[in-house]
């Protein structure tokens, strides 16, 4: 498990992160989500031991990770820009990191880099962006290391490489339990990759929660009343955290279970009534709107 | 921690890595090398025709070209080693590996050293072999060939350590470069703007000038780093100095300094204050290279604070990459200034009393003077030790002769004395002066005393030579179009030779008086210089003049003696008055008696 306790760090006279508390379990893809200048890249490069915190304390595995080989040996950071050698390609990146990452799989990495059709024999000079990416996400892969950290890597993958992507990480997480962490200044990118998503704002963090949870106790209602009075029956038996009318049609975000919500509405006589789920977007402007922020604004794009 | 297995393998792999991003270094090292060692200096040993003794110490020691490989060597390892740190990309990438910072330091330091080292004996054995099959190796040249390795590797640790620490104390490359160039030229510029300073004091002491000794500047130490062993400790220093200030500020680096031109912000101000104290004493140089430096005090004021601005400008330019930053923190730019214009004014006036200052003579236990245009480091040491003049009264009115002297005219000619009393408190206080031509029968009851010439002549002390079994004696002259020539060099265990010559010496000086000295056309000088192991160890000069017959005499019994007198149009003797006598025209005399 990575966890940041009370993590603080200021440049200058800008507070980049403010007291975040923050755990990684294995076996999970957590996603942080926020916008440019929430503090994403400074968590991930805290975490992964590049900058020293002010103040608060970073683990992983219960091992400090700051100049801490020992600790990094368990992770591999992938920036938002990776950097690779002069004059290398894809092969002699691949060997340096097999130097440094006792874990690190060549065999593994040339069946992937094929898989993806990645030249790896032509310089990287030459790679798009998007390549680019992906050998860095083939090289993080390959390295073996438990824990993967990618700043906003996923951000430019076009939709199939990002499908191709998840699949290895869901491959990987099956096979050898690799817990990837991901950052992204976009929620819809993270929509149908996470399982645990944390919302970072102005280097606080506004929430971080599992998404099973988020949705356990969240449920979005589409209806029509035969009796518009019946609204009050509805407000009076479950928590309505948002009401948008179309027409006759109620669309709400309500907070109570399944069940519940059942059996409130069998006692009311409605011309048309169903269940929907909600999507990660709905859940976090359910989420945060009790706390004053629009969450539009701050991360769907 | 890791295990022992484990970590030697990381570290060769680190090795391995490291090479692989620095090939171009490494190509660049062996080319030059090669060139160096194995084409150039094969050559001139295969086809160098001398004594076997000088052909290795002219050929390894004194062509130079080694220093200046070595030198732009450790400049160029030195920044490209740590240079990632002013990328934050190349940073995220280094510092998020498993590898501590301390390994990374260590692999890229021994890494640099390893490239120069092998380069340099590689190239080496290559240009012996070539040597070898030229027919010009011997033992002496292997023996030299390894000292003179070991001199240029710690003169690399010293100028390399400080490119690191150029770079660590920056967050830019580029400014990287310039604060190496400020760390490299800084000791010889601060010594030199001091002296300068110290020059308007007109009759300061050459002996006593200002210097650090070369203690921060590696560079004081190339011009004889193949002479002295002392420059192999002083670049040890300064290594050692900047490796661990390096290290210190590579391990509290923050990786949020990248980018950043000077992130500390004590070393922008101090080197503010620094760099504008230095270049508005420099600046004074425009405006006193002449006499007109009376009238242009004023001038040299309004420089220095133009100096100041301008250079206080330049640095908050670099310091926040913006010109628009030019005019903050001119606070440290006045502090600067202040302490530039305080020493300048206060050597001007003298306001400490200097030139005035005439010691009372039961306060000095003895004294010693040294012509400051005999250039021989040897003879300044000499008689310092053995000269031990007690007629103080006599050296005071030639220190008042020469304080009026240059109150009259700061450019006066005549001869440049450094007249050192050692004080019955234990100290020694020096003071130069200049005797007019007009002047020179003062000095004739001091050039005539025994303890004179016991303190200025070697061959009365000479056990320093003697106990050397092996030693050169060589006689110059001076060719009829004032070239100097050589006539034979005696090596070997020559002693009787010598103590014939220095017989016949002692005889000639009985005679020796400020008119041999001053006006008398020198005939040539014999050099004699001690070897060890083939090696140089310490040279000294004896003048000889045409008056000292016994000498001459001495010297054409032993087939060493050229008679031949320079035409005196060709004449320019300033550099050694005592040797070679003085132009008439310099000092109103005829010349050659």
């Amino acid at each position: 498990m990575i966890e940041t306790v009370r993590l603080s760090k200021t440049f200058g006279a800008n507070k980049a992160l403010n007291d975040i508390s923050l755990q990684i379990n294995e076996g999970e893809i957590t996603g942080l989500v926020g916008t440019n200048g929430a503090g994403k890249s400074t968590l991930l490069r805290i975490i992964a031991g590049i900058l020293r915190p002010d103040s608060g304390q970073v683990s992983v595995d219960g091992k400090a990770v700051y100049d801490n080989p020992e600790a990094k040996r368990d992770f591999f950071f992938v920036p938002d820009e990776p950097y690779f050698f002069t004059n290398a390609n894809g092969l002699s990146m691949a060997a340096y990191y097999e130097s440094i990452y006792p874990t690190f799989d060549m065999d593994r990495f040339r069946k992937l880099s094929e898989a993806f059709s990645l030249p790896v024999k032509s310089r990287i000079s030459t790679y798009s962006k998007g390549m680019k990416r992906q050998l860095s996400i083939l090289l993080a892969v390959s390295s073996g290391t438990k824990y993967i950290m990618l700043d906003e890597t996923f951000d430019g993958l076009d939709p199939v490489m990002r499908t191709a992507v998840k699949s290895l990480f869901a491959e990987e997480m099956s096979e050898r339990g690799l817990t990837p962490f991901i950052s992204s200044h976009s929620l819809r990118e993270l929509e149908d990759i996470c399982d645990h998503v944390g919302l970072l704002h102005k280097g606080g963090l506004l929430l971080s929660e599992s998404l099973d949870d988020m949705k356990t106790g969240l449920l979005k209602l589409q209806c029509v009343f035969s009796d518009e009075g019946d609204i009050s029956t509805v407000k009076e038996n479950l928590h309505i955290m948002a009401d948008e009318r179309q027409g006759m049609l109620h669309v709400m975000t309500v907070k109570a279970d399944r069940a519940k919500a059942l059996e409130v509405f069998s006692h009311i006589d409605t011309v048309f009534f169903e269940i929907l789920p909600l999507s990660l977007e709905e859940l976090f402007i359910a989420e945060t709107e009790d706390n004053g922020y629009d969450v539009r604004k701050l991360i769907i794009q | 921690m890791m295990s022992g297995n484990s970590s030697s393998s990381n570290y060769i792999k680190i090795q391995k890595n490291l090479l692989g991003n620095r090939k171009w270094l490494v190509i660049l090292a062996f080319l030059t090398f090669i060139l160096y060692n194995g084409v150039f200096l094969a050559l001139a040993l295969s086809t160098y025709d001398a004594k076997p003794v000088m052909t290795a110490k002219d050929l390894l020691s004194y062509i130079g070209f080694d220093r200046i490989i070595t030198i732009v060597g450790a400049i160029l390892l030195g920044l490209e080693s740590f240079h990632w740190l002013d990328s934050r990309t190349k940073l995220d990438f280094y510092w998020s590996q498993p590898v501590s910072k301390r390994s990374l330091f260590v692999s890229t330091v021994i890494n640099s050293m390893g490239i120069y080292t092998a380069s340099y004996l590689l190239s080496l054995l290559i240009g012996f072999v070539i040597a070898g099959i030229g027919g010009g190796m011997n033992g002496s040249v292997l023996l030299l060939a390894f000292i003179g390795f070991i001199r240029n590797f710690f003169l690399f640790l010293s100028v390399y350590f400080y490119a690191v620490l150029a770079v660590m104390l920056t967050g830019n490359i580029i400014v990287a470069v310039i604060a190496d160039a400020v760390l490299l030229t800084f000791g010889p510029i601060f010594d030199w703007s001091i002296n300068h300073c110290m020059g308007f004091l007109k009759t300061r002491a050459y002996g006593s000038a200002f210097t650090t000794h070369g203690i921060l500047s590696p560079l004081y130490t190339v011009t004889d780093s193949m002479r002295t062993n002392g420059a192999i400790l002083r670049n040890l220093f300064c290594a050692l100095l900047s490796l661990v200030l390096s290290y210190l500020l590579y391990k509290h680096r923050k990786a949020e300094d990248a980018g950043n031109s000077v992130p500390l912000p004590v070393v922008r101000r101090i080197t503010k204050v620094i760099l504008i104290f230095l270049c508005c004493i420099l600046s004074t140089a425009f405006c006193s290279d002449s006499s007109t430096i009376t009238a242009a005090t004023g001038a040299v004021i309004a420089v220095m604070i133009i100096s100041a601005v301008v250079v206080g400008g330049i640095m908050e330019t670099i310091y926040n990459s913006d010109v628009r930053a030019a005019f903050r923190g001119y606070g440290y730019s006045i502090a600067g200034c202040a302490a530039a214009l305080i020493l300048f004014l206060g050597c001007y006036y003298d306001i400490a009393g200097y030139n005035r200052w005439v010691p009372a003579a039961q306060d000095v236990k003895s004294a010693y003077i040294t012509p400051e245009e005999v250039n021989d480091s040897y003879r300044s040491s000499y008689s310092k030790k053995y000269m031990k003049l007690t007629d103080i009264d006599t050296l005071n009115s030639l220190l008042t002769i020469g304080e009026q002297t240059i109150t009259r005219d700061p450019y006066a000619k005549g001869i440049r004395l450094n007249i050192s009393y050692r004080m019955k408190n234990g100290h020694t206080r020096t003071r130069r002066v200049i005797i007019p031509g007009s002047a020179f029968s003062s000095m004739n009851s001091v050039f005539k005393s025994q303890s004179f010439k016991e303190g200025f002549f070697t061959v009365y002390h000479d056990s320093h030579f003697t106990s050397q079994k092996d030693f050169g004696i060589t006689y110059y002259y001076m060719d009829k179009n004032a070239e100097e020539n050589r006539t034979k060099t005696v090596t070997g265990s020559n002693i009787d030779i010598y103590k014939k010559i220095r017989e016949a010496y002692i005889k000639d000086l009985d005679s020796y008086d400020i008119d041999t000295a001053a006006f008398e056309t020198q005939a040539g000088k014999i050099e004699i210089m001690t070897l060890e192991n083939g090696v140089e160890k310490e040279r000294t000069f004896l003048p000889v003049y045409k008056s000292f017959t016994n000498t001459i005499n001495a010297l054409k019994s032993e087939d060493m003696y050229a008679d031949v007198t320079p035409l005196s149009d060709y004449y320019d003797s300033d550099s050694m008055p005592f040797y070679l006598g003085q132009r008439s025209s310099f000092l109103g005399h005829e010349n050659d008696k």
